[in-house]
């Protein structure tokens, strides 16, 4: 068999592999070591590949820049457990209520503020689910419309910054220019940071927000009856200081948060640990903070962080037994033998990763599929900013679709049985369009990501 | 085998305790890189010099202590990512053995790999009491290297307690419902 052979052979095996059910991490980890073995057997694999793995990991454990994971997970999470989504619907639904579409819209800003500050998508979709569905409901909204803006506001913090999408695709992204630089002959390479990703990805996601509430003010005009105003009496009273402390402090974190990157005061990691204070102060101030509390987060932050980072580690394995097969090589000419040249590479990986997050997480995506794929394609000229925003937006995609995607079954989870899951499908179908829509005006206008980072 | 239970219950204890500790020092991880921040902008202005590189690598070095054995806590409480499309539809029997499978196959393979692969590795930073290699970096790096064979370890034996538990269920499941039966949803 062929390098490319083999390598097909570990990419298909691994998708079979976890078909079985097993953590990721050790799937990823186990298959690749199954394929070592039969490889050393067969002559065909050097074991001396493997030798590299502890020095790998130890890179990983040293690694500067995903300290900001567990940092962005403490905030997130703080927040979440501190009822930052209550607070902010409850002030926006008072504000826009009144209007046509009005709650639609506000669920939206809700998203779009919640992914500034905590980027989970499960979390956002399940409690905007739990507190804002079964209300637009009671007033009459249209299902598909209130699901569909749901799950679309749920993903908004895989694109909108700090997101922990963009902090892993970061990293990943800056060592594979690097190592596509050092390849043309380039010993000074440039590199790419995960400030620039988080610049890169604030217009886009600004433009995606708008394009959302855009759609949803057209369908209430055209459709009252899909979208209606809440009645004056049955809007709550909320006067203004209220609505300003609602407000404020989410305000205030993300300013402080996106800011402190923006002009350049703290690097991402620092000014994640900012925001984590912040999220502690903002919990004492909705009285939310306690002993036990603090250790919940602290905990769950533990939980998840080890999760994201067994998949690095298991990933890294993959990725050495992998090129050790030629793997590498394999895919670099497959993608640059592409009709279309850089367009047809990047639309083939495109299409790989769309329908990859349908079955696996951004998490293994991103360690997994991009270290390979990347290198290749920013070779060919692509800028890496730009790059990483299409990634980001075609796996915010990816977790709208049906029947797979993410945000749906979280959705699905929690929506009262009165709502069809028909409905849910029918009801993203015109976000999945616009999600297109702004891949399409990005592939048109990639200044649109690329300029921002070159101005800071 | 009577000692097995006292056994599991110690080891449950165990867990219970490291991921307490964990979160603590994912608490003096957040706590010192926002004092790091501080620090930055206050001390210039009090015209004071502070060296950086030793409380950074304090940092990583708490950090990464975190999540190499964090990983045995998530393993333990069941918190990895899985693919679960399939698995939530097979009957308790057939998961039981698939779980019994992933971990013979994929996890406790990948441990005593990454034990054997890591001795030389952190063998040799100990028999040099490798410390940092940056200027005012920290010693003990050989303590820090040596959490890829301590992680391995702690992630075997949470192994082997789940080969335990799962071809117990395996059995259970087999007993209880029967072969002809368990397909029902």
């Amino acid at each position: 068999m062929s390098a490319g052979g083999w390598a097909l052979g570990m990419f298909l095996g691994l998708c079979a592999a976890l078909l079985i059910g097993y953590p990721v991490a050790f799937t990823l980890a186990g298959v690749a070591l199954i394929f070592a073995a039969l490889g050393s057997l067969l002559g065909v694999f050097d074991p001396v590949f493997l030798e590299a793995l502890p020095n790998r990991l130890f890179g990983i454990m040293g690694n500067a820049t995903l300290l900001a994971v567990p940092l962005f997970v403490f905030m997130g999470v703080m927040l979440e457990r501190a009822r930052i989504a209550e607070g902010l619907l409850q002030a926006l639904g008072a504000l826009f209520g009144g209007v046509r579409g009005g709650l639609a819209v506000s669920v939206l800003l809700v998203g779009a503020l919640l992914a500034a500050s905590t980027g989970i998508v499960g979390a956002t979709v399940v409690t905007m689910g739990l507190i804002s569905l079964p209300t637009m409901l009671r007033y009459g909204y249209d299902p598909g419309l209130a699901s569909g803006t749901l799950c679309a506001a749920g993903t908004l913090g895989q694109i909108i910054p700090p997101s922990i999408v963009l902090v892993l695709l970061g990293d990943v992204l800056g060592n594979a220019y690097q190592a596509a630089q050092l390849r043309q002959g380039n010993f000074t390479p440039q590199t790419v940071s995960v400030g620039d990703l988080f610049l890169g990805a604030l217009v886009p996601g600004l433009l995606l927000v708008s394009i959302y509430i855009a759609y949803i003010l057209w369908t209430a005009w055209r459709h009252p009856e899909s979208a209606p105003a809440l009645p004056v009496a049955e809007r709550q009273a909320v006067s203004a200081a209220s609505l300003w402390r609602a407000l404020i402090a989410p305000l205030l974190l993300m300013f402080a948060v996106l800011g402190s990157i923006l002009f350049g005061l703290a690097t991402p990691t620092e000014a994640a640990s900012v925001g984590a204070v912040g999220a502690i102060g903002f919990a004492f101030g909705n009285r939310q903070l306690s002993r036990s509390r603090l250790r919940e987060v602290a905990l769950s932050t533990v939980q998840i962080t080890s999760m994201v980072f067994a998949i690095l580690i298991g990933a890294a394995l993959f990725s050495l037994v992998f090129r050790g097969f030629g793997g590498d090589d394999a895919v670099h000419a497959a993608l640059t033998g592409l009709p279309g040249g850089k367009w047809g590479a990047l639309l083939a990986v495109n299409a790989m990763l769309f329908l990859l997050g349908f079955v696996i997480d951004f998490i293994e995506i991103i360690f997994v599929v991009v270290p390979i794929t990347a290198p290749t394609l920013l070779a060919l000229g692509i800028d890496p900013v730009w790059l990483g925003v299409l990634i980001a937006v075609n796996l915010q995609t990816s977790f709208l679709t049906p029947p797979f995607g993410f945000a749906l079954f979280y959705l699905r989870g929690v929506a009262p049985a009165s709502v069809r899951t028909s409905q849910i499908y029918r009801g993203v179908i015109p976000f999945i369009l616009i999600q297109l829509l702004l891949l399409l005006v990005l592939v048109a206008w990639p200044a649109l990501a690329t300029w921002l980072p070159t101005r800071f | 085998m009577a000692w097995i239970d006292p056994l599991m219950a110690a080891w449950e204890r165990a867990m219970r305790r490291l991921a307490f500790v964990l979160g603590g020092l994912t608490l003096a991880v957040v706590v010192l890189v926002f004092a790091q921040v501080l620090l930055r902008y206050v001390l210039p202005v009090l015209g004071a010099q502070w060296g950086f590189i030793a409380m950074q690598e304090a940092v990583q070095m708490l950090h990464s202590t975190v999540f190499m054995l964090g990983a045995v806590v998530a393993l333990h409480s069941n918190q990895h990512v899985r693919v679960d499309i399939l698995q939530s539809r097979w009957p308790a029997r057939t998961k039981a053995l698939a779980e019994l499978l992933g971990t013979l196959l994929f996890l406790l393979p990948f441990c005593g790999f990454l034990m054997v692969i890591s001795y030389d590795y952190v063998a040799s930073s100990w028999a040099a009491l490798e410390s940092s290699a940056e200027a005012g970096g920290l010693p003990g790096v050989y303590l820090w290297k040596s959490l890829l064979l301590l992680s391995a370890a702690l992630l075997l034996l949470q192994g082997l307690v789940m080969v335990l538990q799962q071809w117990q269920r395996w059995r259970a499941a087999g007993r209880v419902a029967g072969p002809a039966t368990d397909s029902a949803p």
